[in-house]
C-alpha cells in the first residue's frame, strides 16, 4: 500500500529525516514513534506531500505519489495533520462532508446517496452525529478532533496518515479512536500510518512499529521486537521497565522514579 | 437548506425595496409606475427613471456586487476577517492602474473601452500580489495585523503615486479627483455594460471555487490533503477577487469597506460555506451600495455627499468591531 525508500529531507537546507525506507501492507496499522524532534512529524508530511522531499521516493498503492493528480491522491490518501486554530469555522457536518470534495466536480455541486452515506457513517462512526448542527469553534480540541477524524474517514481513502490523532482525548475517547481505525484497518482493509506520543498506546494497537533516532531508523518491527527497555533506553534517554499487558500479552513499559 | 430559502428570499425583497426607492427618490419624486402606464407618464419622468436613475442604480449594485464578492474571497482565502479589497489596498493597486490610463491617455485598440477596467485589473492584481509577497516575507504566518499593516503600507505608497500624477496632470484634477472620492453618479448605461462582463467572469471564477474556498478555510495544508490543487485554486481565486475589484474601481472609484461589511454580516447570519456567501454576499453588497448611493445624493440635496464617505461611516467602525472581537478570542 504505502513503500517508502531511502527518503532523505526536512525543512530548507536542515535534514531532518535521514535515509528511511519502510513498507505498509493492507490491514496494517503502523505507528511511529521517536522522542522529539526525531522527525516523526516530518517524515509524516514528507510522506503526504506538504514538504519536499530531497532523494528517495514514496509509493502508494503502486505508483509514485508525485504522479498523482490532487484529487487522485486524495482518494487514495486521507491525512490528518495536527489540531490548529482557525478564524472562520464551518459546522460539523459540512467539515465532514468536505472529504467528499475529491470525489465531486464540476460547476453544480452534485452530492451523491454514496457521499451522504460515508458522511452519515464517520459521523456515527467518531460518535460525533448528534453535534452536526454545531460550529466547529463552539466544540473543545477533543470534539474538533473527532470531527477531522471523521473527515478523514469520509474520504473513502485506503491510506490513512495521522499525527498525534489522540492527542486532546481523554482516556475514552482514545480507546474509541484507536478501536475505530483498528476496526478500519481489519474489516475495511485500510492501511494506517500513525504517529504517536504515547508509547504504550502504540504498542497496544499497531501491528508495526517504526522507531526514529535522530531521523534515521532505530528499529522496525512488531510491538514485541521493538519495546524492550534497551531500546527505549537507547532512543528515549530514560530507564523504564518493561512488563507485558495483563490480557494482551504486549509489552508495555512504564518509567522508573529516580527518587524514593 | 430552509435556512438559505429564507436568507435568499429576504435578501432578494430587500434589494428589489432597494432598487425600488433608489429609482423613485430623488430631486425629483418619481413615482415608478410611469414605467407601465406610459398614460400618466409624462416624457421627463420617464427620461429621469431610463437615462439617470437606472443606470444609477444598477451600477451601485453591480460595484456593490463585485466588492462584496471580492471581500468574501479575500475573507476566505487568507483566512483573515479584516481582508477586504480597501484595507489590502487592492483597491489602490485597481486606481493607480485606472489613473495611469487617463494620465498617459492610453486607449488601445486591443481593449477599446475596456482599457480603463483592463489596466484598473491589472494594477489591483499587481498591488496584491505585491501585499501577499511582502506580508509573507515579513511573518510566514501572515497574521492578521500583518496583513492589514502591509495592506497600508503600500496604499500609502501608492496614494502618493497617485498624488503625483494628479498633481502633473493639472487641467483634469478635478475630474479624476472626484473620480477618486469614489461615485456612481452620471456613469450612464455605457459605464454599465463596461462593469457587467467582468462581474460575470470574476464571480464565475470564484463561484467555481466555492469548495475550494471552503477547504483553504483549513489552511492550505489541510486543503491539499482534501485533494485541492491548492495553487491553482489560489491564482485563480487572486485573479477572479482582482478583476472583480479593477472592474469596480474602474468604473466608481475608491468605495471602502463594503467588501468588509457584507459578508462579515453574511457570514454572522449564514455561516462561513461560500456555496452560499458568495452568491448572498453579492445580492446584499448590491443592496447596501444601492442604499448608500441613495443616502449619499439625499442627505444634503441639493449637493451630493461621495458614496465612499458614506460606505466608510458605516465600515470603519464594523472594522473596529472585528479587530476588537478578534483580539479578545486570540
Amino acid at each position: 500500500m504505502l513503500d517508502v525508500k531511502q527518503l532523505t529531507g526536512g525543512y530548507g537546507e536542515r535534514t531532518i529525516v535521514k535515509d528511511v525506507s519502510f513498507h505498509v501492507r493492507e490491514n496494517t496499522m503502523l505507528g511511529i514513534l521517536g522522542p522529539n524532534g526525531s522527525g516523526k512529524s516530518t517524515l509524516l508530511k514528507m510522506i503526504s506531500g506538504s514538504l519536499p522531499i530531497k532523494s528517495g521516493t514514496v509509493h502508494i498503492a503502486g505508483r509514485e505519489r508525485s504522479r498523482y493528480k490532487s484529487k487522485e491522491l486524495a482518494r487514495k490518501m486521507a491525512v490528518l495533520p495536527q489540531l490548529n486554530p482557525h478564524a472562520f469555522s464551518h459546522t460539523v457536518r459540512d467539515t465532514v462532508a468536505l472529504g467528499r470534495y475529491p470525489y465531486q466536480s464540476g460547476i453544480i455541486t452534485s452530492w451523491s446517496a454514496k457521499d451522504e452515506q460515508a458522511v452519515q457513517f464517520a459521523l456515527t462512526q467518531t460518535n460525533i452525529a448528534h453535534y452536526a448542527a454545531h460550529y466547529l469553534s463552539d466544540l473543545s480540541g477533543g470534539e474538533q478532533q473527532r470531527t477531522f477524524i471523521a473527515q478523514a474517514l469520509a474520504q473513502q481513502s485506503s491510506l490513512i496518515l495521522l499525527d498525534e490523532p489522540t492527542n486532546h482525548l481523554d482516556l475514552a475517547h482514545q480507546q474509541q479512536v484507536m478501536e475505530l481505525l483498528r476496526r478500519q484497518v481489519k474489516k475495511c482493509g485500510q492501511s494506517v500510518v500513525s504517529v504517536f506520543h504515547d508509547i504504550n498506546l502504540a504498542a497496544l494497537y499497531c501491528d508495526q512499529l517504526l522507531l526514529l533516532q535522530d531521523g534515521a531508523v532505530y528499529a522496525l518491527g512488531t510491538p514485541q521486537e521493538i519495546i524492550t527497555a534497551e531500546a527505549i533506553a537507547a532512543v528515549y534517554g530514560v530507564d523504564v521497565a518493561c512488563f507485558t499487558h495483563p490480557i494482551t500479552g504486549v509489552p508495555q513499559i512504564t518509567l522508573k522514579p529516580l527518587t524514593e | 437548506m430552509k435556512k438559505y430559502l429564507v436568507g435568499y428570499s429576504v435578501s432578494l425583497v430587500l434589494l428589489a425595496i432597494a432598487t425600488w426607492l433608489a429609482i423613485s427618490i430623488g430631486s425629483v419624486r418619481v413615482p415608478l409606475s410611469v414605467l407601465w402606464q406610459p398614460s400618466s407618464a409624462d416624457a421627463i419622468s420617464a427620461n429621469i427613471i431610463w437615462k439617470i436613475r437606472m443606470p444609477r442604480v444598477m451600477l451601485a449594485g453591480l460595484v456593490g456586487a463585485a466588492l462584496a464578492m471580492a471581500g468574501a474571497a479575500f475573507q476566505g482565502l487568507l483566512k483573515n476577517p479584516l481582508a477586504d479589497p480597501y484595507t489590502l489596498g487592492v483597491s489602490s493597486g485597481a486606481t493607480v492602474g485606472a489613473v495611469m490610463t487617463m494620465f498617459f491617455g492610453l486607449t488601445t485598440t486591443t481593449f477599446g473601452l475596456f482599457t480603463l477596467p483592463v489596466f484598473s485589473m491589472l494594477g489591483a492584481l499587481a498591488a496584491l500580489i505585491a501585499v501577499l509577497g511582502f506580508a509573507r516575507l515579513v511573518d510566514r504566518s501572515m497574521r492578521m495585523e500583518t496583513l492589514i499593516l502591509t495592506g497600508i503600507i503600500i496604499s500609502a505608497f501608492l496614494s502618493s503615486v497617485i498624488s503625483l500624477m494628479i498633481a502633473l496632470t493639472g487641467e483634469e484634477l478635478r475630474q479624476i479627483l472626484h473620480w477618486l472620492m469614489g461615485s456612481v453618479s452620471m456613469r450612464g448605461w455605457a459605464y454599465v455594460q463596461l462593469v457587467w462582463p467582468f462581474l460575470l467572469l470574476g464571480g464565475g471564477l470564484l463561484w467555481w471555487n466555492r469548495m475550494e474556498l471552503n477547504a483553504l478555510l483549513f489552511g492550505e495544508e489541510r486543503a491539499q490533503y482534501l485533494g485541492v490543487n491548492v495553487k491553482r485554486s489560489k491564482w485563480q481565486i487572486l485573479i477572479g477577487s482582482s478583476i472583480l475589484t479593477g472592474s469596480a474601481v474602474a468604473v466608481s472609484g475608491t468605495i471602502g469597506f463594503v467588501g468588509l461589511v457584507v459578508p462579515h454580516m453574511t457570514r454572522l447570519i449564514f455561516g462561513t460555506d461560500h456555496r452560499h456567501l458568495l452568491p448572498l454576499a453579492m445580492i446584499n453588497g448590491a443592496t447596501l451600495l444601492i442604499v448608500c448611493d441613495l443616502i449619499a445624493r439625499t442627505i444634503i440635496a441639493p449637493s451630493e455627499l461621495p458614496i465612499g464617505v458614506i460606505t466608510s461611516f458605516i465600515g470603519a467602525p464594523v472594522f473596529a468591531y472585528i479587530f476588537f472581537k478578534q483580539r479578545k478570542r486570540g
